[in-house]
């Protein structure tokens, strides 16, 4: 209905809403959680959209809108937290730690100490590993949804899902 | 496996990752999904705003960007060097390195200079000026030299040249030298040309012939004395103005006297007492003898006139009255001024009629009125 709209150049701005109403907040919260930083996340969020509106005349209807949108997200992530460590010449644990020490300062966290904890072993993660536990854990998407927004098959989405939970189980237990 | 992986039954494999609070830990802002939708419709409307050109009703001088980069890299430059704590001034890059070359080259060139052995001197900045110079004889030289120079010496000139040059030479040293054996004022020269040309204005005015007066000769030898008897002459007769009178309120009453009797006209009487009229001579002997006595007087005073010269009447005369005050000097410049030798006597003897008191006075005073 939304594609339907958004293809009548009349409807277009109408379909756009819909689409914004719907999907904010996951787009959202999926980008949160891999940048931490609420302003991060909120100019990360409003760049999603708008490349979705930029292309979603070129989408196709042979994948679910939503898989597309989070592809474009997790894209976006991907690409701020790189450009992240190569403006500050730092390794990808040095990002990992920075996000921690802005987890403990923001005024946008409400969790509890395990809570905390668990953010900070999702820090210590690879990417991909993070994105599919998130997706996972929070998101309680699919493999195949997964899969269709991380453009990795399902076993090996499986052995990273597999990989993180050991290494997150180990962090909570093994660190007070 | 895997249907458990797809539902959450694989947590249950991890205790600690269990008492984990699965819900979201993060929050955001008040109402900030309420308005996310609308910042993010504003938001991918300025890629649009930026593709149609627009700049949202700013505008920038022109070549502003293209020459944004070098005046952002200058700006960097100045502050750099503001910012510069050690000495607040800029020296030319490499200046340091090249300093200590520049000093002992310096040293070298200022001992050449200064070394005593030249026992020469140069103007300053002769050495720069020194190439170009050369250059500039060297044209002059060349264009003196070509045969086609455009001017002209009269032939065999060169030849007498140096000879002219050095007689001319002596003649001024001659003429400067202060042993020339005369004298003159000091300043003299300085106002020998004015004097000669003011001599010069002089005698051609005095040797005009086209002047368009001329005076008889002797003139101004005699014309202060013809003027200090013209000034008497003049003081007298003014005298003579003053010697007749008449009763005051006279001319004031003339006319009215004049008018009434040509009138007829009576004035009005004056209320007179008349006093007793005598008759002294009754008797018509009486008249005819008074008659006799009026006749034998009148006769005898004829006679008596005729028989007295002229210079005894003249002697009588008012004029002579008048004249006798005046000196005799002063009526003879006079009369040399105003009447030519013999005239007077001419004029007299040759009328043959005689002349009175009144005529002569006219005479003069119309030739005083023609003289002023």
């Amino acid at each position: 209905m939304i594609l339907s709209k958004f293809q009548d150049e009349k409807t277009r701005n109408e379909a756009f809403n819909l689409l914004l109403k719907k999907y904010q907040q996951k787009i959202y919260w999926h980008i949160r959680r891999m940048v931490i930083d609420h302003d991060d996340a909120d100019d990360l969020v409003q760049d999603v959209f708008v490349k979705v509106w930029k292309n979603l005349a070129g989408f196709r209807s042979d994948a679910q809108l939503y898989t597309w949108m989070y592809r474009i997200a997790t894209n976006e992530c991907i690409t701020f937290l790189n450009k992240k460590k190569q403006r500050n010449n730092v390794s990808l644990d040095d990002v990992a730690y920075e996000l921690a020490d802005t987890l403990a300062d923001s005024a946008y966290f409400s969790g509890d100490a395990i809570q905390k904890k668990l953010q900070e072993a999702l820090l210590t993660l690879p990417e991909k590993q993070k994105l599919v536990f998130n997706m996972k854990y929070y998101d309680d998407m699919k493999y195949e949804e997964i899969s269709q927004v991380l453009g990795t098959s399902v076993g090996a989405l499986k052995a990273s899902f597999h990989l993180a939970v050991k290494k997150i189980e180990s962090y909570l237990l093994s660190k007070d | 496996m895997t249907s458990e992986m797809e539902n959450r039954d694989w947590i249950n494999d991890y205790a600690a990752l269990k008492k984990v609070n699965p819900n979201n830990p993060f929050k955001v802002p008040a109402d900030y999904f309420e308005s996310l939708g609308e910042r993010i419709m504003l938001f991918k409307n300025l890629p649009e705003l930026k593709q149609d050109g627009s700049t949202g009703g700013f505008i920038v001088p022109e070549n502003y960007f293209n020459n944004l980069q070098q005046n952002i890299q200058s700006r960097i430059n100045i502050e750099e060097a503001l910012n510069t704590a050690e000495t607040g001034f800029t020296i030319p890059e490499g200046y340091f390195d090249t300093l200590t070359d520049n000093i002992q080259s310096r040293i070298n060139i200022e001992d050449a200079l200064n070394t005593a052995e030249t026992g020469f001197a140069v103007p300053e900045g002769y050495f720069d000026t020194l190439a170009s110079n050369i250059q500039s004889r060297i044209n002059i030289e060349e264009t003196l030299n070509t045969e086609e120079t455009g001017f002209a010496v009269p032939e065999g000139y060169f030849d007498t040249l140096a000879d002219n040059i050095q007689s001319r030479i002596n003649i001024e040293e001659a003429l400067n030298t202060e042993e020339t054996g005369f004298a003159v004022p000091e300043g003299y020269f300085d106002t020998l040309a004015d004097n000669i040309q003011s001599r010069i204005n002089i005698e051609e005015a005095l040797n005009t012939q086209e002047t368009g007066f001329a005076v008889p000769d002797g003139y101004f030898d005699t014309l202060a004395d013809n003027i200090q008897s013209r000034i008497f002459v003049e003081a007298a007769l003014a005298e003579q103005e003053e010697a007749f009178a008449v009763p005051d309120g006279y001319f004031e009453a003339l006319h009215k006297n004049i008018t009434d009797k040509t009138t007829g006209t009576k004035t009005e009487k004056v209320n007179v007492n008349k006093g007793i009229v005598r008759r002294l001579v009754a008797s018509t002997a009486f008249k005819y003898a008074t008659a006799a006595c009026f006749a034998v007087a009148i006769g005898g005073g004829i006679l008596i006139n005729q028989l007295s010269g002229p210079t005894d009447a003249h002697e009588n005369t008012f004029l002579h009255k008048q004249l006798s005050n005046v000196p005799v000097d002063d009526i003879k410049a006079y009369l040399q001024l105003n009447v030519d030798a013999g005239d007077t006597q001419q004029t007299v003897n040759s009328e043959s009629v005689k002349v009175d008191d009144k005529s002569l006075k006219d005479a003069l005073q119309s030739d005083l009125d023609s003289v002023q």
